[in-house]
C-alpha cells in the first residue's frame, strides 16, 4: 500500500482512476479489487488508520486486547490486511468538504488542501449513531455507546462501574459483554425495545432463522450479562438525564436518569449514560451531490437510491456499505466488491463477462445476509415517541441551542418547509452542519405538521461539508509569479 | 470516569491540558486522554453557555471543541496527543481565556 503524499498542494487535480471515500469495511474492499484489477485508486480516509468504526483499532491493537472484542470483530483482521498490503494508495486524516458530478473531490490533510478527479466515485463513509433526542442528552456524561466503544476498541478505556447503558438495539448487549470480557460490570441496562415491537417483528422471525449464528450471539450475549447479575429493565419509555445542582444553582454533569416501565418511573443515580438507537446512513456526500434519496419507513433514515451495483442517480458515482443502508459488515465488504467491479468495467479494465461471473457469488451471499435484517429492523425499532414527541425543553439542535419549543414556535410562525425552518431558527447550521439534528428535526416537523417524513425532507447541503479553515483553501492556489 | 482496561505498557506522552502537565499513550487522542484524566466537560455551548463533552468520538457531532496550540475549535477526537502539544478547554461560551 502506498501512502499518497501529505502536502496536498496542487493548481490542478490529480487524476485516479477510482477514489474511495472511508475506509471501512466497504471501502477497503472496493479498494482492493479496484487495485487487483488496474485502477489507479486512492482511498481518503477522515479517520487515522484503516477498519472504519466496526474494525477500528485492529491495526494497531495487541492480540490480547483484540480477542475481547469478540469474533465479528476479529474478522476484519483479514480484510485490513489485504487491504494495507494492496497497491491502493491510502491518504488518512483527510477530511473530503466538497464533492461534484464530475467527481472531483476536495479534500483538507495536514493543514492543506487539495484536489483530485476520479472516473469513479465510491462513497463509503458509512454509518454514525442515530442522534435521538430526549431532555438532558447534552450533557457531560452521556454519550453514544458507539463512542464508548470507540474508546474501549481504540483506546482500551472502560467507564466506571457507575455506568447505564440505554436504549434499543444489538449495539447494547455486545458493548456490555465486551465490557464484561474486561472484567467489568455496570450498573444496568435500559432496553427500549417495546412489547409492540417485538410482536411485529415475529412475523419476520422464520426467515431470521435462516441467520441463526446472529440470533444465537444475541442470546449468548444477554445470557451472559444476566448471569454476571446486571439488572435489565424492559420495555422501558420515556428517558430523561439529570443534571447535579450544587446549591440548586450551577448545571453541571450527569448526575442521574429517569425512564419509565410497566412498574412505574425509575430513578437512577449514574455517572456516565451511553445511549443507542441504532445507526443511520451519513448522507452528507449524497446531499451535498444532490442524489436521489428515499425515506425508509422500517430504518427510519433517508437512504441514497442506488442500483445492486451500488450506482446512484449520478453517472460515476458509487455508495457501498452502511452509507446505502444498514445492513452490516459482511453486507458492507460485499456492496465494496460489486461497486468496485462496475467501476472496473466501466474504466475498461475488465469485460461484461469477467465482472458478472466474480460478481454473481457477492449477490448470492448479500441476499443471505439480508435474511436477519427485516426482523432486527422491527425489533429494535426506536421508540416512536420519542422521536415525535419530544419534551419541548429538549435541546434538537446541539450546536446552536435550539430546542423543540422553538421549532414548535417556527412552525406555528408559520415557517413550512425544513429550509425555511433551518433560516429562521439556526438548525443545521452549526459546526456537525446538521448531522446531528437534520433527522430528528425532519420527525418533529412531520409529527407536527402531520406530514410524512418523506415530504418534509432534508437540510439543503452546501460545501464545505466539513470543517475547512481559510488558510487550507488558500494552499489550493499558490500564488502565481509573472 | 474512564480507566484504561489493561495495563499493556505503551509509550508515554506527556504534553499540557490547560497548563498542568499530563500523560496520555501515544495511541491516545485529545479526547481519549480527555476523558482518561476525568475531564468530562471541555467547553460550553455557544448560545445558552450550558456544559458539553465529547458525544460520538468520532467526529460528526463537533462537541469535544478544544484550542490545540493556540488553534481554535479542533474536534479533540480527531486529533492524536503529541510530546509538549498544548490543549485547553473553555470554560465560557465563545472565551478562550485559559493561558
Amino acid at each position: 500500500m502506498k501512502r499518497a503524499p501529505k502536502q496536498a498542494v496542487m493548481t490542478k487535480a490529480e487524476q485516479y482512476d477510482t477514489v474511495i471515500i472511508g475506509a471501512g469495511p466497504a471501502g477497503m474492499s472496493a479498494a482492493i479489487t479496484c487495485s487487483e484489477y488496474g485502477a489507479k485508486t486512492l482511498v481518503l480516509d477522515e479517520q487515522m488508520s484503516p477498519g472504519g468504526q466496526i474494525y477500528r483499532g485492529i491495526s494497531h491493537q495487541q492480540a490480547q486486547h483484540k480477542a475481547l472484542l469478540g469474533p465479528d470483530y476479529l474478522k476484519g483482521e483479514q480484510l485490513v490486511n489485504a487491504f494495507i498490503h494492496s497497491s491502493a494508495q491510502y491518504q488518512p486524516s483527510t477530511r473530503v468538504w466538497h464533492l461534484d458530478d464530475d467527481r472531483h473531490a476536495h479534500f483538507s490533510v495536514d493543514g492543506g488542501a487539495g484536489i483530485v478527479k476520479a472516473k469513479s466515485l465510491i462513497i463509503s463513509s458509512g454509518a454514525m449513531e442515530r442522534p435521538l433526542p430526549f431532555k438532558g442528552w447534552t450533557l457531560p456524561g452521556v454519550m453514544y455507546a458507539g463512542a464508548a466503544q470507540i474508546l474501549f476498541k481504540s483506546h482500551r478505556l472502560v467507564p466506571s462501574e457507575n455506568t447505564i447503558v440505554a436504549g434499543s438495539g444489538p449495539l447494547l448487549y455486545l458493548l456490555v459483554w465486551q465490557y464484561l470480557q474486561a472484567g467489568r460490570k455496570i450498573k444496568a441496562v435500559v432496553d427500549f425495545a417495546s412489547f409492540n415491537n417485538k410482536v411485529s417483528s415475529l412475523k419476520y422471525l422464520p426467515k431470521a432463522l435462516l441467520a441463526y449464528p446472529y440470533l444465537l450471539k444475541g442470546m449468548k450475549y444477554q445470557r451472559e450479562i444476566k448471569k454476571a447479575g446486571i439488572p435489565i429493565f424492559t420495555g422501558a419509555k420515556r428517558l430523561t438525564a439529570i443534571a447535579n445542582k450544587q446549591n440548586n444553582l450551577e448545571v453541571n454533569c450527569l448526575d442521574k436518569i429517569t425512564f419509565e416501565d410497566n412498574s412505574g418511573i425509575h430513578s437512577l443515580q449514574c455517572e456516565h449514560l451511553l445511549t443507542h438507537f441504532g445507526i443511520i446512513p451519513r448522507i452528507q456526500f449524497t446531499q451535498l451531490l444532490g442524489c436521489e434519496h428515499d425515506w425508509d419507513e422500517r430504518q427510519l433514515c433517508w437512504k441514497p437510491n442506488v442500483s445492486r451495483w451500488g450506482e446512484t442517480s449520478k453517472a460515476g458515482i458509487y455508495v457501498a456499505g452502511d452509507g446505502a443502508s444498514i445492513t452490516g459488515a459482511v453486507t458492507a465488504e460485499l456492496s465494496g466488491k460489486l461497486a468496485a467491479l462496475h467501476s472496473l468495467k466501466e474504466q475498461g479494465h475488465i469485460e461484461i463477462a469477467e465482472r458478472e461471473s466474480l460478481a454473481m457469488p457477492c449477490f448470492k451471499a448479500r441476499e443471505q445476509d439480508a435474511y436477519i435484517r427485516p426482523f432486527l429492523e422491527a425489533y429494535f425499532k426506536p421508540p416512536q415517541e420519542m422521536l415525535s414527541h419530544p419534551d419541548p425543553e429538549t435541546i434538537l439542535c446541539r450546536c446552536e441551542d435550539v430546542t423543540a419549543q422553538d421549532l414548535a414556535n417556527a412552525i406555528d410562525a408559520g415557517h413550512e418547509n425544513i429550509n425555511e425552518i433551518k433560516f429562521f431558527t439556526r438548525c443545521g447550521m452549526g459546526p456537525c452542519q446538521g448531522r446531528q439534528c437534520g433527522q430528528s428535526v425532519a420527525h418533529f416537523v412531520a409529527n407536527t405538521r402531520n406530514e410524512p417524513v418523506s415530504a418534509v425532507g432534508s437540510y439543503r447541503a452546501r460545501p464545505p461539508v466539513s470543517n475547512l479553515s481559510l488558510g487550507e483553501l488558500a494552499t489550493l492556489y499558490p500564488e502565481e509569479k509573472e | 470516569m474512564f480507566t484504561r482496561s489493561d495495563d499493556e505498557k505503551s509509550k508515554p506522552v506527556l504534553f499540557y491540558l490547560n497548563g498542568r502537565q499530563v500523560q496520555g499513550q501515544e495511541s491516545d487522542t485529545i479526547a481519549s486522554a480527555l476523558l482518561l484524566n476525568g475531564i468530562a466537560t471541555n467547553r460550553k455551548s455557544v448560545l445558552a453557555n450550558q456544559p458539553r463533552g465529547p458525544a460520538c468520538l468520532m467526529g460528526v457531532c463537533y462537541e469535544c471543541l478544544v484550542t490545540i496550540n493556540g488553534k481554535h475549535n479542533q474536534q479533540a477526537c480527531q486529533h492524536l496527543i503529541e510530546e509538549g502539544m498544548r490543549v485547553e478547554t473553555s470554560t465560557e461560551a465563545g472565551s478562550y481565556d485559559q493561558s
